[in-house]
């Protein structure tokens, strides 16, 4: 999964609602009834199929309090390591997460 | 729409799309192997209408789409959610109820069997679409065949008798009817159950 967002499927759209949902420990019913949707439609949603209306695209950045460009994206989002430590520190941390694994 | 179709006792997973798939395709086979039969056996095509319309209507409780109140059948309700399940929940919160808005929309069960989200309407929009081009398309055929039928000095000498069809003008154009009739109770929620993505069971 690129920059931990879902792929952009048949909605042409990047989002991150999956990731910000696990990081937060909210299950797919919690967040639906919360913006009054089915909790099918959040799944198509992270799965990239469904294009959300701006209504709901907004009650969704609502919800996680954060701005709608970082939820969705017509671009792929960096990888967080990435966007906290550069794309040299993001490299050496996959470098070290390949060492450790070839040192097991 | 819902992942497990509820019969009563009896449960079925219809979250894959192939089961869903599975289900279209059993409910118009039946249908033809009935109606084909109906025709067979009577030429008039007053049993093949009798089933059409007892099909279309029997149909509903597989593949849903039409709500008709939370103690219908003990409570079975097929996989689409109801088509106008937004409206019914609106009219069921009005407090002044007219008797016919009781008799046609009756009490409601869990409002979130009824309520259609914005995915839901826009792909209900999209499944009536392509449903009534294909009815459009039936009309047309009926149109066409009626035609030559009133104009039979037009007709071309293969099409004056369909004889290779062992029916007659006339019965052609019921049949068609007939079909016509089921499809317009059964071919939108048919398009969505057979263009649905897999679905995730319900939490």
């Amino acid at each position: 999964m690129q920059g931990n967002t879902s792929p952009p499927g048949e909605s042409g759209l990047y989002n991150r609602i999956a990731v910000l949902r696990a990081e937060r420990g909210i299950s797919r019913q919690a967040l639906a009834d919360a913006v009054g949707v089915n909790y099918q439609t959040i799944g198509f949603l992270e799965r990239g199929d469904y294009g959300p209306s701006l209504k709901l695209a907004f009650q969704i950045t609502a919800y996680f309090a954060l701005p709608v460009e970082a939820i969705f994206s017509t671009e792929p989002f960096k990888l967080l390591s990435e966007q906290l430590y550069g794309k040299n520190g993001a490299q050496s941390v996959q470098e070290d997460g390949q060492g450790s694994k070839d040192t097991r | 729409m819902k992942t497990e179709l509820n019969l009563l006792v009896i449960k079925i997973d219809m979250a894959p799309r192939t089961n869903r798939r599975w289900l279209v395709a059993i409910l118009y086979g039946t249908l033809a192997a009935l109606m084909t039969l109906a025709w067979m056996r009577n030429r008039t095509g007053t049993a093949a209408a009798f089933i059409a319309i007892n099909f279309g209507l029997a149909a509903n409780l597989f593949i849903g789409g039409q709500y008709h109140g939370k103690y219908f059948l003990f409570g079975s309700r097929g996989l689409v959610d109801p088509f106008d399940g937004n409206e019914i929940l609106e009219r069921n919160t009005r407090k002044k109820r007219s008797f016919f808005s009781r008799l046609f929309y009756p009490e409601i069960g869990d409002p979130r069997d009824l309520s259609n989200d914005e995915r839901a309407i826009r792909r209900r929009d999209y499944s009536h679409f392509i449903a009534f081009r294909h009815l459009g398309s039936l009309v047309c055929l009926g149109l066409i065949i009626d035609f030559y039928n009133l104009n039979r000095d037009l007709m071309p000498a293969s099409l004056s008798s369909l004889s290779h069809l062992g029916m007659s003008v006339d019965q052609v154009i019921f049949c068609i009817l007939q079909v016509g009739w089921v499809f317009s109770c059964t071919l939108p929620q048919a398009i969505l159950l057979w263009t649905e993505p897999d679905m995730e069971a319900s939490q």
